[in-house]
């Protein structure tokens, strides 16, 4: 009598509690904008190349200077942003795998209250497994004060699907 | 089913399925042709007597042949192959059908551009 309690007292427990592990993964496309920061030093020359710290994986990770794509993943960036415009201006640079893309927009071009903003017509693939960083190149002197710049880029993950050339 | 197969495996594993599902998609559509022909064959025979037979032939042909030209996807494939398997390589060439080449709409389409290296065309903003 006392064995039996016990038993169905421990499976309640057991089935209130009980967690099953799961592999969390991406299953479809999702849209995410990475928060790109630049520290501009006081008197930078123009000129200066300041590495962006990227935040691509949301709050809980800490950013970074480069992003790695995970290798089950295929990321799209579709947009290039600001929410304030900046001076001096800078212009962006993005590296995927080490090799500059032929894009430059400069920060003010991309501001999101541009009558006529910069934009993708395409785009850009970053694939699987790649390393990918943005760098901004000061185009005047920064004043005597430090200054932070922000740049948000809209982008699509999903997870990668490779296609037949048939 | 069978669309999956031929689209996604490669080689020589590829080859041999793509083989036996030609084969049975020609003995599936040389089911369907007699099935088909027999009750029209003998309809059209008693206008058109003896000639019915290859008159109904020969349209059932062309239609068979433009249907599969223009269709995609798994059915389209079925009546590549079955159109390939009946006439031939030849008049099937005329019709610009080449199993070879034979569209994988089916499976392709399905997957979205995003997860793909594809381009993704955007919007104008």
């Amino acid at each position: 009598m006392e064995y039996v309690r016990t038993s169905t007292v421990t499976h309640e427990v057991i089935g209130m509690s009980q967690q099953v592990p799961a592999y969390v993964t991406l299953t479809g496309p999702q849209p995410t904008v990475f928060i790109v920061t630049f520290s501009i030093a006081a008197s930078a020359a123009a000129g200066s190349v300041v590495q962006g710290s990227i935040s691509a994986f949301g709050a809980l990770m800490p950013a970074t200077q480069s992003v790695n794509v995970p290798i089950t993943e295929v990321w799209s960036i579709v947009d290039f942003y600001t929410l304030a415009t900046v001076t001096p201006d800078a212009q962006i640079q993005l590296f995927i795998n080490g090799y500059p893309q032929n894009i430059y927009p400069t920060l003010n071009s991309v501001y999101i209250n541009n009558y006529k903003k910069w934009t993708l017509n395409q785009a850009i693939k970053i694939p699987p497994a790649s390393t990918w960083s943005v760098n901004a190149v000061l185009l005047g002197t920064n004043g005597t004060t430090a200054q932070t710049y922000t740049l948000y880029i809209s982008a699509v993950r999903a997870p990668f699907v490779a296609t037949t050339s048939k | 089913m069978v669309d999956f197969l031929f689209t996604t495996r490669e080689g020589l594993a590829g080859d041999a399925i793509e083989t036996i599902g030609g084969g049975i998609s020609a003995l599936a559509g040389i089911y369907v042709w007699d099935k088909l022909m027999g009750p029209v064959n003998s309809f059209l025979s008693k206008w058109l007597g003896n000639y019915g037979g290859p008159i109904t032939g020969f349209v059932l042909a062309l239609i068979i042949l433009h249907i599969a030209r223009a269709q995609e996807g798994m059915l389209g494939r079925f009546l590549q192959v079955m159109a390939y398997a009946m006439f031939g390589d030849s008049i099937a060439k005329v019709f610009g059908i080449d199993p070879v080449m034979v569209p994988t709409g089916i499976h392709v389409t399905n997957v979205s551009p995003w997860s793909t290296l594809e381009p993704v065309p955007l919007p104008m903003r």
